[in-house]
């Protein structure tokens, strides 16, 4: 850019200046008016925007409903009668396989009483 | 809270330096005391509510931004509004030529006062005359004293683009205010 170029810019530069300081009071008042009816508005900002005050509260508050959905939540491990509650299909084959192999003890008494009835039978 | 405080200071000392600048470049896109006074207060409004936050030095470049939105906005409204009133429409030809109306006056020796007044008269029609972006950025990079980069960034454009609208608002004002120099 050239040096005239320069001294043109500046003498624009200083006319605009000019033509701001020499603005009719009602364009400046209007101005400030607006100005401050703008910072007014800034409660509203702040309760979303203050991130000194605000995040940190609202990420702990939600932080906590997390812990506690968490915590109180129902264990996703149920116990075989809470399932036979819930789902009937379990319920149905807990109720047909009740008492079938897998358990010593009943082949022990089976064994015990079919004995006993047999000797009572040749007593008899 | 001082943080608050500070800034909201702070913010509002921004806004009362800027506002007389703003006002006069929405008055030179729009050549209309009232809208332009509009666009800058949904300017401020947006810079608050926004952009407070953010770290003062960028306040500027955003006031700006949201600035030539809001005048693009405007234009748009405009364009719309004048398919309607064909007839009140004006070519940019039209409004560059409408400044031969106004010739420099010649007649002896003007004292310094009324050679600035001449001037600022002239300097009004001659940056209303030109075509908003070459207005726009010069009185960015001019008045503004904003950087190429950031002048392209709230006008969105390029920077090449930037450097031409200049270099050629740049002649358009001397060619228009060569005489009053």
């Amino acid at each position: 850019m050239k040096s005239g170029d320069n001294t043109f810019e500046r003498r624009i530069k200083t006319a605009l200046d000019g033509s701001v300081a020499t603005l009719d009071a009602g364009t400046r008042n209007r101005l400030a008016a607006m100005r401050g009816e703008a910072l007014e508005s800034k409660p509203f900002l702040a309760r979303w925007l203050a991130f000194g005050h605000g995040i940190p509260a609202t990420a702990f508050a939600a932080c906590a409903v997390l812990v506690a959905a968490v915590v109180f939540s129902p264990s996703p491990h149920h116990t075989p009668d809470q399932l036979a509650l819930t789902d009937p299909e379990v319920a149905l084959e807990l109720l047909s396989n009740e008492g079938e192999p897998g358990d010593p003890d009943f082949y022990v008494w089976l064994d015990a009483t079919l004995s006993e009835e047999e000797d009572s039978n040749h007593a008899g | 809270m001082r943080h608050d405080r500070d800034n909201s200071r702070d913010i509002q000392a921004f806004l009362a330096g800027i506002e007389g600048h703003a006002f006069r470049i929405a008055q030179f896109a729009t050549g209309n005391r009232d809208d332009a006074l509009e666009l800058v207060q949904d300017t401020m409004m947006k810079l608050v509510q926004n952009y407070a936050g953010r770290s003062a030095d960028e306040w500027k470049p955003l006031f700006y931004s949201v600035l030539q939105s809001r005048i693009r906005d405007w234009q748009r409204r405009q364009t719309v509004r004048n398919r309607f009133r064909t007839w009140f429409a004006r070519h940019e030809d039209d409004e560059e030529d409408a400044l031969e109306q106004y010739p420099a006056d010649e007649s002896g020796e003007p004292s310094a006062c009324l050679q600035n007044d001449q001037f600022m008269t002239r300097l009004d029609q001659a940056l209303s005359a030109l075509p908003y972006r070459q207005q726009q950025v010069f009185l960015l990079r001019v008045w503004e004293d904003m950087d190429i980069a950031q002048t392209a960034a709230v006008m969105q454009c390029s920077e090449s683009s930037v450097k031409t609208h200049h270099a050629r608002a740049l002649q358009k004002l001397r060619e228009k205010l060569e005489e009053l120099r």
